[in-house]
């Protein structure tokens, strides 16, 4: 196989499994988003790619290469810190030549790669300054030109933006997005910030419990959650559990009524009907309510709470007892009774287990 | 308010008497100029001074650095427990260094008796004793915990980020320690280094115990000048230049001591522990096994040399009435002689619990004058500050010696008092005692004191009901801290102290300068009691201690 394959990672912490039998791929020329909570063993996982941490059991591979028990200094990969771990005894030029002094260039060569990088990344003047002095988005910066300038074979980012403001974050995102497509590394990007991971990985892995819930492009990963964790996870807690009843179309029987959903999911699965399943409800449409209609798709509820935001109003609703969170256009009062009509598109299916 | 109370003090007991001893020196220099004789023993001494101090700091670091990797980069079992046994050393008095490894070396001690015993030689085979290889022992001994302190905690809080971040730009284990891990820990190493040398420079105990006749530091030569050949005017020009000295030394040391070494943030302190491989293995066991020779022979030597009798009855030379004995123990408190003029040992006991008790109190009392009565002004606090690091950098041999100066003359007329003794120990603890306060009423956040403030309590309330009960457990370390210090202090109380007023150090420095079996056992017995109780003193204050140490040098 082309690139870094893992397998059956096995890693313990405090006694307790934290990784248990992993298994991933990354292609030459792909960046994957390694998303999960904090403690789920994400950045555990990324040292053990990188070296700096020996699994208790399973294999790491480049092309065909077994690199388990290859040491971190002949990996060939490059590794990005969260606090960017640039050395503060040396300036940003000596920090920049750092990995490439550990590959046996001549002096010019290193001179001619250094000034191009600094350039590259807008740091030109740099070399001399203390890395102390820099401001948050310019370490990342020097960072992000360390870690490339020594051409690493795979770029291992472990939650880069964490400590950066929301503003320069959108920023450094672009900048990481644009240098790794111009160096055409591959990559894995850690993180738990599911738009950092959306924005930045042609592949999204949600790692929990010590396992891969799910693998997947971002749009499929958010359309199609696999399972309610991958849906809570992405902040998809419109919930409601119900029964399949048919599928062609695909309906949903649930307490607020029928829902005919995008039938994406069940091409993967053979589902018998009829079977206990959840649907996620991701976007509606509002109206308000004029009569009482008994069709598929729609359900009134009372709107309980409305928060202005640059999208819309995020609006809490109640249909009896149970709740649910839908961003919409238009603004409602609270109290109002209104009606919610949800596109198939928009609405996926969840195997209960 | 407050701080009138310390500046006094301070002006009294240290910038006067200090003054005094500038004053006579150059008297002296005037006195002295042409006289060639003055000027060489100056020298001899300052020289002698240098390189052992030099040559001992050298070696302490030789075994500091692979220890404090060993104690504080290496996980193994009973690790806690070699890093408080190498903090032992420290606290103890010089004296009981002095009788530990004279138990363990001298020609009475361990080693010469069982190579006597083997061997069947009349005379001790290893005579080390009166020799710089006792001086240099001891000063290992004495200063290893320095560096392994205050490398080991750096090197442990050391970011591993940066080590793991050169390991992945392709640098190796040799190559990551040279261009990262050495050069970040330059400063601490450079600063436990100066530490190091200004307590080796500053030695006086060992010296005048171990060293004998031939050997002389600034130090032994302003007390010998000073209290052997009354030559107080040679003495205060060694005193001045030791003065000095010791002054620029602290600068340096205060110089490193502030570059700061980037460490992790303690929240995320997660050891990336990794197996240990064979090699490792038997470095850290050879390391662990040097440090428990090292630091633990001389004191369990000295414990079983107070409880068994090894010597030749008097005048006897083949029979050994040898065997387990309390007499060295009883006879503390009796007077063989029933000389009407012997103090016996047990008031020299009594002597240094009540200074002690003195000194902790009053320096406790001092220092939260100092925090308070300068917390509000931060330039007063900044320039009082400095102030104290002084007597830091002072020895106390030039305290003593500033001390018989001013305090023999009006308005004074106080040379023969018992309570400058605890005066000089109050000086000696100070520092450390208000570097220990600063960071922990520092630590109790505003918002307490104003809430409490706002709920109606006055400032005087704030402090009795807020802030001591937070800081309550740096309060009691203060106080034991300097209970040990005065205990076991050796330099100022050797000028201070009079026959009818010993204190337990002056007692061993006596018995072990007389000749005899019983004068030898009896020091043996009394340094156990005094390593006793400041063993249980450093095992009281272990935790917060080395925090107050790495604040305070």
């Amino acid at each position: 196989m082309n690139g870094l394959t893992i397998s059956k990672i096995y890693k313990m912490y405090d006694k307790k499994p934290l990784l248990s039998g992993l298994d991933l791929n990354v292609g030459s020329k792909e960046t994957v988003c390694l998303l999960g909570a904090s403690g789920s063993g994400k950045s555990t996982l990324l040292r053990i790619i990188a070296g700096l941490e020996e699994p208790e059991s399973g294999s790491v591979y480049w092309n065909s290469e077994d690199l388990t028990n290859l040491p971190a200094y002949m990996r060939k990969f490059g590794f990005m810190f969260q606090d960017y771990a640039l050395f503060p005894h040396l300036s940003v030029e000596q920090n920049i030549a750092f990995g490439m002094n550990t590959k046996l260039l001549s002096k010019a060569e290193i001179r001619s790669e250094i000034s191009a990088t600094l350039h590259r990344f807008n740091l030109p003047g740099y070399e001399a300054r203390r890395v102390q002095d820099l401001s948050g988005g310019e370490q990342q910066r020097v960072a992000l030109a360390r870690t490339l300038a020594s051409r690493p074979r795979l770029l291992l980012l472990d939650e880069p933006l964490a400590a950066l403001d929301r503003n320069l974050r959108k920023q450094m995102l672009q900048e990481i997005r644009d240098a790794l497509h111009e160096y055409g590394t591959p990559a894995i990007y850690v993180t738990h910030d599911q738009e950092e991971a959306f924005a930045i990985g042609d592949r999204i892995s949600i790692l929990e419990g010590g396992g891969f819930l799910q693998n997947g492009p971002p749009e499929e990963v958010f359309n199609y959650p696999a399972t309610r964790q991958v849906a809570n996870f992405l902040g998809l807690t419109n919930q409601v559990s119900g029964k399949l009843i048919g599928t062609h179309p695909t309906i949903v029987e649930t307490r607020i009524g029928r829902f005919e959903v995008d039938p994406f999911l069940l091409k993967q699965f053979s589902i018998q009907k009829p079977t206990s399943v959840f649907i996620v409800l991701r976007k509606a449409i509002a109206s308000m309510l004029t009569e009482s209609q008994n069709i598929n798709n729609a359900f009134s509820v009372k709107v309980e709470d409305v928060i202005f935001s640059e999208n819309g109003y995020k609006t809490a609703v109640a249909a009896n007892d149970l709740k649910m969170n839908f961003l919409l256009e238009q603004q409602f009062q609270i109290g109002e009774m209104i009606q919610l009509v949800i596109d198939p598109t928009n609405i996926s299916i969840v195997l209960e287990k | 308010m407050l701080s009138t109370i310390p500046v006094i003090f301070m002006v009294v007991f240290y910038i006067l008497p200090v003054f005094e001893i500038f004053h006579k020196s150059f008297s002296g220099i005037v006195l002295f100029n042409t006289n060639s004789q003055i000027w060489s023993i100056v020298s001899k001494s300052l020289w002698f001074t240098v390189w052992q101090a030099l040559l001992s700091t050298i070696l302490t670091l030789m075994l500091g650095l692979p220890a404090a990797y060993v104690l504080y980069k290496v996980q193994f079992r009973g690790r806690s427990i070699f890093r408080t046994i190498t903090a032992i050393p420290f606290i103890l008095p010089t004296v009981v260094v002095a009788a530990g490894i004279n138990a363990l070396i001298g020609p009475r001690g361990w080693i010469n008796l069982l190579l006597q015993g083997i061997l069947n030689l009349n005379t001790p085979p290893v005579q080390i004793m009166g020799t710089i290889s006792a001086i240099l022992i001891a000063h290992v001994f004495y200063n290893l915990t320095i560096v392994i302190r205050l490398v080991g905690s750096a090197w442990s809080g050391l970011n591993p980020r940066l080590e793991a971040a050169a390991n992945t730009l392709g640098a190796n284990p040799i190559k990551t320690f040279w261009l990262i891990t050495l050069p970040l820990l330059r400063p601490v190493i450079a600063a436990a280094m100066v530490l190091v040398f200004i307590f080796d420079f500053t030695s006086f105990g060992v010296i005048l115990l171990l060293g004998g006749p031939g050997f002389a530091t600034l130090e032994v030569e302003v007390f010998t000048q000073a209290m052997a050949l009354f030559n107080l005017p040679l003495a205060s020009i060694l005193a001045f230049i030791q003065l000095i000295c010791t002054l620029i030394l602290t600068l340096v040391y205060q110089y490193f001591s502030t570059r700061p070494v980037p460490l992790v943030p303690a929240a995320e302190k997660a050891s990336f522990a990794q197996p240990i491989k064979l090699g490792k293995k038997i470095f850290v066991a050879t390391i662990v096994i040097v440090l428990l020779l090292l630091i633990l022979t001389p004191m369990v030597s000295l414990v079983a040399r107070s409880f068994i009798r090894m010597d030749a009855d008097r005048g006897g030379q083949v029979s050994l009435a040898s065997g387990f004995t309390l007499d060295y123990y009883r006879a503390l408190s009796i007077n063989p002689r029933h000389d009407y003029f012997f103090i016996p040992p047990i008031i020299a006991i009594w002597n240094s619990i009540k200074y002690g008790v003195i000194t902790s109190f009053s320096s406790l009392m001092l220092g939260l004058m100092i925090v308070y009565g300068f917390k509000q002004n931060k330039a007063q606090q900044g320039i009082f500050d400095t102030l104290l690091m002084i007597p830091l950098g002072t020895s106390a041999v030039t305290i003593g010696l500033g001390y018989i100066f001013f305090f023999n003359k009006p308005p004074f007329l106080w040379g023969a008092s018992q309570w400058l003794i605890p005066m000089a120990h109050t000086l000696v603890a100070l520092p450390f005692v208000v570097r220990g306060l600063i960071p922990a009423v520092g630590s109790i956040p505003v918002s307490y004191r104003q809430s409490a403030a706002v709920l109606g309590a006055s400032p005087w309330n704030v402090i009795w009901s807020i802030d001591l009960p937070i800081i309550r457990s740096v309060l009691i370390s203060s106080l034991v801290f300097s209970f040990t210090i005065s205990l076991g202090e050796f330099g100022a109380t050797s000028f201070l102290s009079r026959p009818d007023f010993p204190t337990i150090p002056i007692a061993i420095f006596r018995f072990l300068s007389q000749p005899g079996g019983l004068n030898y056992g009896q020091a043996m017995a009394m340094s156990t009691i005094l390593m006793l109780v400041c063993a249980i003193g450093i095992v009281f204050i272990e935790k917060t201690i080395f925090t107050v140490q790495e604040t305070v040098i």
